[in-house]
């Protein structure tokens, strides 16, 4: 009698051990990816931002020095590239939210049975690449594109605005950029408004003005956090379009990691700022997140 | 007696259809008024217009003796409970409340007086920072309906506001709303298909079908001399025999004779209807002492504690509703017993 009781416990205690390895096993593949793909290269270079380059050649060193670098070499040039690039992202949000919200709450409030046709016109062009939309909006505000040779022919100016090839150029290209995709969390999170909300805010005395502000406003935020993660944090490590429409005034902190890897040579310094990158998105992530919460990010995802 | 809300001849059109059919009404001040029927017929249409959020496709609507046709809903004197609430996620008890407060830009220290009192009178006394999803269901209807009343309407609107309680919850919603009437005083006017709720809480009702208004009156009114089949069948489910009347005597076709009361202005071998209610019906093995006594064979037993629900079958192929009130003294029928039903003459309305 009393083995058998310790066998059945023994048995009990191994098919507990046993669910426990499924129950991780199935987690196996999702940590395999974040491994691979994250979490790997980013403690690569991790690692390299405390090594020093010296000759072109990697010295593993644990030093502080590339961090420090980042503060104060070329006079604080990439403490200020880093302040430049925040401000910037910062404008890119405001202004793609600003294109995107009057769009979504169009779509939302007006489009009726014509509602997903709409937001798929809306998405559509942006299946072409991203690069090629740089090279295609070049044509049209560039010296000698579009605008500049109507504008020249019909005689309005007498030699070509130079609109490309400045920080405002790269601000303008990334926000049109964004503003399609903005639509789409503004507008989940616009659908969900119950719309006897707006009737009882009426009923209450509310004007349509007050109305948006009191009811529709508040309740279309979770939608804004999401696309200001959207873009806010992309933007902040931007290199292509500052590469291909910034010129000389329109580098952002992405350019000068793009440059200390390829033109510089000088990977720890990069992998230094690279990282500290990472965590300032990491920070906004998380308050973003909180703010907005995981699951209205994940539905409108 | 002072009108708050009048319809003349209102109609309402969707496209063809027709929701709402030359409805005219008047709500006097402080009246407990009640548009009652199925869903469908037109009396949340009818509450809309009065609200302001559907406007007539001909007729006018009055509030407050003031013509409010073309009257937006933000600028009428009206506040709505809606069916399903409508209180804001977002913000909290206070602020839920005190919303129509703050866009009438009344002074903080009198609003916060306000939804205190307001708090007061649902019984909710300190949940102002509480938020919506805290709330128990019946705490939302309160609330609800609260941050309707803090406006001071003129005439407070609700929409089948009890609609998606438990049946429990229900009839405490409904003791409670009277309470809350008597104390404000305010002129309500009710949408329901609940004919139990109306006849509880109403000063007067309208009975709605198909858009039409087939009866206005007290509860009793209604209950007890119904003027259409609809109206007696909706309200209190009659049973209905339809034959054709000589000398106090309806000719029922395989049925027999229904004794009347004596009806001097109907001339003979009209046809007509007559209606009676299942909790005066008696039922029995035997019968003696009733005007009227059919054979009958059930067919369907509800035993509900407090009374056993019957469906009996009469001779005439028809299926009559029997409600007797349940006492240990009584044997409870059982499917394809025979049975005696009778009534007397006095329970038997003729409906014209």
């Amino acid at each position: 009698m009393k083995d058998n009781t310790t066998i059945g416990e023994r048995e009990v205690s191994i098919f507990r051990k046993m669910k426990k390895l499924v129950y991780y096993l199935r987690l196996a593949p999702g940590v395999f990816w974040l491994v691979v793909f994250l979490v790997l290269p980013l403690s690569a270079m991790f690692i390299y931002s405390f090594w020093t380059m010296v000759n072109f050649e990697l010295i593993p060193t644990w030093t502080l020095q590339n961090y420090l670098d980042v503060f104060v070499r070329a006079e604080g040039l990439y403490l200020k590239l880093l302040f430049k690039s925040l401000g910037m992202a910062t404008a890119v949000t405001l202004g793609a939210i600003a294109l995107a919200y009057p769009a979504a709450y169009y779509i939302s409030t007006r489009g009726g049975k014509y509602k997903y046709v709409l937001l798929n016109l809306i998405m559509t062009p942006y299946l072409v690449s991203w690069v090629i939309t740089i090279f295609g909006w070049r044509m049209v505000i560039g010296y000698s594109g579009l605008v500049n040779t109507l504008l020249m022919s019909v005689g309005l100016i007498s030699e070509p605005m130079k609109m490309w090839g400045n920080w405002m150029t790269v601000i303008f290209v990334l926000i049109v950029s964004w503003t399609g995709w903005l639509v789409l969390p503004i507008f989940v999170s616009l659908e969900k408004i119950d719309r006897t909300l707006l009737e009882a805010g009426e009923d209450l005395g509310a004007s349509p003005s007050e109305n948006f502000r009191k009811i529709t406003l508040p309740l279309s935020m979770p939608g804004l956090l999401i696309a200001t993660f959207f873009v806010l944090i992309p933007t902040f490590g931007e290199f292509v379009a500052p590469i291909l429409a910034g010129g000389t005034t329109g580098a952002m902190i992405g350019t000068a990691i793009e440059s200390a890897f390829k033109r510089m040579h000088d990977w720890p310094f990069g992998s230094a700022m690279a990282f500290l990158l990472v965590i300032i998105a990491l920070i906004t992530s998380l308050v973003l997140i909180r703010k907005a919460g995981l699951r209205t990010l994940m539905e409108s995802l | 007696m002072k009108i708050d809300v009048e319809l003349k001849n209102v109609t309402k059109k969707f496209g063809d259809t027709v929701a709402v059919d030359n409805i005219s009404f008047k709500v006097g001040k402080g009246e407990f008024f009640s548009l009652l029927g199925p869903s469908g017929c037109g009396k949340t249409t009818t509450l809309r217009m009065i609200a302001g959020f559907e406007k007539p496709t001909e007729g006018e609507v009055y509030v407050g003796e003031e013509l409010m046709t073309d009257v937006p809903p933000f600028k009428r004197p009206t506040n709505l409970v809606f069916q399903h609430l409508a209180l804001f996620p977002h913000l909290n008890v206070y602020d839920n409340i005190s919303f129509g407060l703050k866009i009438k830009k009344i002074p903080k220290n009198e609003i916060q007086k306000k939804v205190k009192e307001m708090l007061n009178l649902v019984r909710l006394s300190g949940y102002e920072k509480r938020k919506i999803k805290q709330l128990s269901g019946g705490e939302q209807q309160r609330i609800a309906i609260v941050r309707a009343l803090v406006n001071e309407p003129t005439v407070l609107l609700l929409d089948e506001p009890l609609g998606p309680l438990d049946l429990k919850l229900r009839e405490e919603m409904v003791v409670e709303l009277k309470r809350i009437k008597r104390e404000v005083g305010t002129t309500f006017i009710y949408v329901t298909h609940d004919q139990g709720e109306a006849l509880t809480m109403s000063d007067r009702i309208a009975v709605i079908k198909s858009g039409k208004t087939l009866q206005i009156g007290t509860p009793t009114e209604i209950y007890d001399r119904p003027k259409s089949e609809f109206v007696a069948d909706f309200i209190g489910r009659s049973n209905l025999f339809e034959g054709s009347y000589a000398d106090n005597v309806i000719e029922v076709d395989g049925l027999g004779r229904i004794i009347v009361e004596p009806e001097p202005h109907l001339s003979d071998k009209r046809s007509v209807v007559v209606g009676v209610k299942p909790e005066k019906i008696s039922i029995g093995r035997t019968l003696k002492g009733l005007d009227n006594i059919f054979d009958g064979e059930v067919k369907e037993t509800y035993y509900q504690g407090q009374v056993t629900t019957y469906r009996v079958l009469l001779e005439n192929d028809s299926l009559i509703t029997v409600v007797e009130l349940s006492s240990g003294a009584k044997d409870i029928f059982r499917f394809g017993e025979k049975v005696k039903v009778g009534w007397n003459k006095k329970d038997a309305k003729l409906i014209i």
